[in-house]
């Protein structure tokens, strides 16, 4: 692990990084007890789990390669966060940029611009589970509104497992990038 | 002139359709239907695509090619870009995003992603065929739409006056440039009109 992280620290444009693939698959385990690379449930290979773009044998056998491979990911979303943040001369944070940038790599957008204070903010109607890595709750759908994390935690545990499937009308829950961040920094 | 509906009238047909797909984000939401010619609206439900008729209080399935069927089974959302159709010598054309999953893995890298196409539909005889395609938005390859942090990014796609076509802007394209492009309609196509 201390090998990652030293890695880690040669390379630029990559702070965040090291939560990611923490998260995705934990140093110590990304190469399991029969010395083969950990495979994701669809097949993502190794630290950074990523199943697309493709690996090559040597990016998925080398733990070197295969943190190149997610930095220069890692690279173009910070790349994208930067100019989303930055549009129009707006002024962000450098913890701003972390959470665009490690929602963006799940998915989506951490922030929308609130014209009043002119600042960006967290998207505030994605309410997440903490007990979860990425579930969330859209607050603005009514069968959610009002309810704490606890309450639709326990409507809707018993259908995580079913993934996708097991969304709703009555268990309104989703995958969020936002609660992917937000996991990230809290854990 | 185009007919403006009612407010119930344009309810009643949301209801008979059901629930239809929404972006919920704290940025301005997407259209949940399409307003055609003559009292009737283009709306999406489970995955298909519907003509609702409020002068007749009808609601009709359009039918879709094999391959467009498959597409559209397949997506995790599908989107109204614009609320209105446009009518380019004498056809009815239709803006959608048909968005699918970048990952099955929902933790992982793009894990919550999706790939988007956008697709402009020729409506007629309550059929919506596809005339151009092209790729608008991709986790998996960073090609954002353009966004404010205040409207939907879908709105960085709209019908476009002059020359009449279609126009996209992205704050990242697949080159990872601004871009603004113009697709304008010729001979019964949309080709990429010169800056």
């Amino acid at each position: 692990m201390a090998d990652v992280v030293a890695y880690l620290a040669t390379l630029p444009l990559s702070t965040g990084f090291d939560q990611v693939s923490d998260q995705e698959s934990h140093f110590e385990n990304f190469i399991n007890a029969d010395n083969e690379p950990v495979v994701a449930g669809d097949t993502g290979y190794r630290m950074t789990q990523m199943t697309h773009p493709s690996l090559s044998y040597e990016q998925v056998w080398n733990w070197q390669k295969n943190v190149q491979a997610g930095i220069t990911l890692f690279q173009e979303k910070q790349a994208a966060a930067k100019k989303y943040l930055g549009q129009q001369g707006r002024h962000y944070t450098d913890e701003q940029l972390t959470m665009e940038t490690i929602t963006r790599w799940n998915g989506g957008a951490y922030h929308s611009w609130n014209p009043q204070p002119n600042t960006w903010e967290r998207t505030p109607e994605m309410l997440c589970d903490p007990a979860t890595g990425n579930v969330g709750w859209d607050m603005t759908k009514p069968v959610n509104t009002g309810k704490t994390a606890d309450d639709s935690h326990q409507r809707d545990k018993g259908t995580y497992g079913a993934m996708k499937a097991g969304q709703s009308d009555d268990h309104a829950w989703t995958y969020s990038g936002v609660c992917y961040a937000d996991h990230m920094v809290n854990h | 002139m185009r007919t403006i509906w009612s407010t119930i009238e344009r309810a009643v047909l949301v209801l008979a359709l059901g629930a239809v797909t929404t972006l919920a984000t704290a940025e301005e939401q997407t259209p949940t239907a399409v307003e055609l010619s003559g009292s009737r609206l283009f709306q999406q439900n489970a995955h298909r695509l519907y003509e609702a008729n409020a002068t007749r209080h009808e609601v009709r399935l359009l039918r879709v090619s094999a391959a467009f069927k498959h597409t559209l089974a397949s997506a995790s959302s599908i989107v109204f870009p614009t609320s209105h159709s446009q009518v380019i010598d004498g056809k009815e054309f239709v803006l959608v995003v048909v968005n699918q999953a970048s990952s099955s893995n929902p933790t992982g890298f793009c894990g919550v992603g999706e790939e988007g196409a956008l697709y402009v539909l020729e409506l007629h005889d309550l059929r919506a065929d596809p005339r151009f395609s092209l790729t608008v938005q991709s986790c998996l390859k960073t090609i954002d739409l353009s966004s404010d942090g205040v409207k939907s990014p879908y709105s960085a796609i709209s019908w476009n006056e002059s020359p009449v076509g279609v126009r996209v802007s992205w704050q990242q394209d697949a080159k990872g440039n601004e871009a603004t492009r113009t697709f304008r309609y010729e001979n019964g196509k949309f080709v990429e009109a010169t800056q």
